[in-house]
């Protein structure tokens, strides 16, 4: 039978990071390294060098070269270590008004910051003022800065402030795991549906492999794992989303960023020195994934490419009304006649299908009585209107 | 800077080294949100909590980490050290090159060593 356990003298085999390195960039062979990454030696203009070429690259992949129509590009930004090196790579390569370096061509590029401040008290997290965001952007003379509340996730129609129709859809969540997955989802769909309205065809996120896989690790245990793939890619009627920065580590990215002089103003969230039970399923998948760099740097990249390589078995002809990602709706059923038993309590906001990963958001074990007592939990704008295919 | 500290092992207790330290990748909100310190250590180390170092070896990395950490750190020793060392995620630079090529913690300081502290853990 197959074993969990590491064989004896499996350990040793497995590529640890290694001491006693050589002193000269592999790559040049001339310089000084001043940067071990996954066990090699770089010098510091081959690092940087490396960090624009595989950010190209990515961008490349995704947005064919030199094509005619012109369109519009929106950035996710966070205020974090990927966007901030983001919109730096961006003003630099892809906005560089160079012909020859220029493949790209984009009427506008958009800046879209998700502020949430109206839950720090619930998420822990303190995000940066308004006033810095705004000073960052606008050092790039090329970006247009859109700020967007994340209570615009919530109907302005209704006659309860969206401030606090989202509060009350985070605190109905009974898990902290939740509401880190339900933030997240809620971000990550108005960052959409913004760069939607803005007209923008391509939506970039900062999140770099060491950022991307504690995602994909973080889904597939909150059951997310049928829409893994569109972690890293996803398009949604006619706007593509992707991950320029997933072919580099965290530790290329910083040094990066500290090489540029570049500031990172988002400050990490001070819910998460929580240890044990409390602690969320994301926060202890970073731990994990920050620990394994260090220890076993070249197995991060594994988690991404692996998971670029799963897809779903058949078709997924539906979408889940909460964080439309594609599911399988034969599969489902269960979860959809339960999800909908459950949130019927809510006529005004009935929602349509939810998936498993959705549906387990607000149905986990110790939140029956919560539902039992007839509570309304606010729904989305989009999830409320399942006919409004957007 | 006039600094006429000779080698370090020579050095008497009560001397001191000058270093600049440099925060980067949001670490420096840690630290009163100051990018840059100049800042000015003993030269000779006190042994480690654990015991793992001796006390009386000139300063090393592992010995400023401690230092900083009883000195400049204002909140949440947690995200900066792990036992007697960095956290996983914080990137040392001693003088603009890996701490790994350097010897981390062992590295002895010198004076005038520029020492950068980068955090990689500030999201996406």
């Amino acid at each position: 039978m197959a074993s969990c356990e590491i064989p004896v003298g499996g350990e040793e085999r497995m590529q640890k990071r290694r001491k006693g390195l050589g002193k000269t960039c592999i790559k040049c062979k001339r310089d000084a390294g001043a940067l071990v990454l996954r066990g090699l030696v770089y010098c510091r203009p081959c690092t940087e060098a490396l960090v624009v070429q595989r950010f190209r690259k990515v961008i490349d992949d995704h947005i064919p070269p030199n094509s005619a129509s012109s369109s519009i590009l929106a950035i996710a930004y966070s205020g974090g270590l990927g966007s901030t090196l983001l919109l730096e790579l961006v003003a630099n390569i892809l906005g560089s008004s160079s012909t020859r370096s220029r493949k790209h061509r984009w009427d506008h590029i958009d800046v879209i910051y998700v502020d949430q401040s109206a839950i720090e008290d619930l998420s822990g997290y303190q995000g940066p003022s308004s006033a810095e965001v705004q000073r960052i952007v606008t050092s790039y003379p090329d970006f247009r800065l859109t700020q967007v509340p994340l209570e615009a996730c919530f109907d302005e129609g209704s006659d309860v402030q969206p401030s606090r129709l989202l509060r009350s859809h985070i605190q109905s969540i009974p898990t902290r795991t939740g509401m880190v997955d339900s933030i997240n989802l809620l971000t990550r769909r108005l960052l959409e549906r913004t760069a939607k309205s803005l007209g923008a065809t391509h939506l970039i996120l900062g999140r770099n492999m060491s950022s991307l896989s504690i995602a994909l690790l973080s889904n597939i245990c909150s059951g997310r794992g049928a829409s893994i793939s569109d972690e890293t890619v996803a398009s949604w009627n006619g706007l593509l989303s992707f991950n320029p920065l997933r072919d580099l580590g965290s530790k290329e990215c910083a040094s990066y960023v500290y090489w540029k002089n570049l500031k990172v103003i988002s400050r990490v969230n001070s819910l998460e020195d929580w240890s044990g039970t409390s602690a969320s399923i994301s926060h202890l998948t970073r731990e994990f994934i920050t620990g394994l760099e260090r220890d076993y740097p070249s197995t991060v990249s594994t988690i991404t490419k692996t998971c670029a390589k799963v897809s779903p078995r058949g078709d997924r002809p539906s979408q889940c009304s909460l964080c439309y990602r594609p599911m399988k709706s034969a599969t489902d059923e269960d979860s959809q006649q339960h999800a909908v038993a459950i949130l019927a309590s809510s006529p005004r906001d009935a929602p349509g299908t939810l998936c498993y990963a959705c549906n387990v958001l607000f149905t986990s074990s110790n939140s029956k009585s919560l539902f039992s007592g007839g509570l309304e939990v606010p729904m989305p704008i989009w999830s409320s209107r399942p006919a409004d295919l957007e | 800077m006039a600094n006429d500290f000779g080698l370090n092992v020579t050095m008497a207790s009560g001397e001191t080294i000058n270093l600049k330290i440099q925060f980067g990748g949001g670490a420096e909100l840690l630290f009163g949100n100051i990018r840059s310190h100049e800042v000015s250590i003993p030269a000779i180390a006190a042994a480690t909590p654990s015991g793992s170092k001796q006390a009386d070896r000139p300063s090393d990395i592992t010995f400023l980490i401690q230092w900083m950490k009883d000195n400049m750190l204002k909140e949440r020793e947690g995200l900066f050290v792990e036992g007697e060392t960095v956290r996983p995620g914080i990137l040392v630079l001693i003088n603009d090159t890996d701490w790994e090529l350097e010897g981390e913690g062992d590295y002895i300081l010198q004076p005038k060593d520029e020492i950068v502290f980068i955090s990689t853990l500030h999201g996406g």
